[in-house]
């Protein structure tokens, strides 16, 4: 079971509620090809570093799965570019190591709300 | 070749570590923006190993994690005045 996580950012110009079905629509994408959809997460609107297709805010989302089919991840990303609300999106493979990672991040060990987060606490932790 | 009544910048050279391995980081997170801005410096640009003493190993990862943060648009490709 390899885990990959994919990032994707989405239209401002959606309204929340389509947002939201279009994360669904990804979602049930992943549950039909009977890979395990381990965390999703809606970062909501977001300002971005650059503009993108002359826009300068998007609806950011996480996607963590783990599934066994490797072709599982092409349907996905063709099913990204069909989607012309999906301004840009990126799939990668984690190592054991970030699987541990995104764990802890999930615990709230990183305390991702408390703004005065040091490494060294997360290195304690 | 330090000259005669030159004093010795203690500071300079001091021998720099790897912040990864001394710290025991493992991954480096590409979604974490404010632990990514340590590793670019103004105009967003990577900032190379022998400033920051990292090993190659790290570096690289350090390297991978900027370009997929700026490929999702957390990090720019270039900016003017970033800190």
């Amino acid at each position: 079971m390899k885990h990959y996580e994919t990032v994707f950012i989405l239209n401002p110009v959606l309204s929340e509620d389509q947002a939201k079905d279009t994360v669904e629509k990804f979602v049930k994408v992943l549950t039909k090809a009977k890979a395990e959809v381990i965390n999703v997460e809606k970062w909501g609107l977001k300002k971005m570093a650059y503009a993108i297709q002359n826009k300068s805010t998007g609806f950011y989302n996480l996607i963590e799965f783990s599934t066994s089919s490797s072709d599982l991840i092409n349907t996905l990303e063709t099913e990204f570019r069909r989607d012309e609300s999906v301004m840009r999106f990126l799939t990668i493979a984690l190592d054991k190591h970030a699987v541990v990672y995104n764990e802890r991040r999930r615990k709230g060990e990183f305390n991702r709300n408390k703004k005065q987060t040091t490494r060294k606490e997360e290195v304690a932790a | 070749m330090t000259l005669m009544n030159e004093p010795i910048k203690r500071a300079e050279n001091k021998p720099k570590y790897c912040r990864f391995k001394k710290n025991g980081i493992k991954y480096i997170d590409y979604k974490d923006p404010d632990f990514l801005l340590k590793f670019i410096n103004e105009q967003g640009k990577i900032l190379p190993r022998r400033l920051t003493g990292t090993s190659w190993k790290f570096q690289n990862k350090v390297a991978q994690a900027v370009k997929r943060a700026r490929h999702i648009a957390i990090l720019p490709y270039l900016a003017d005045s970033l800190k």
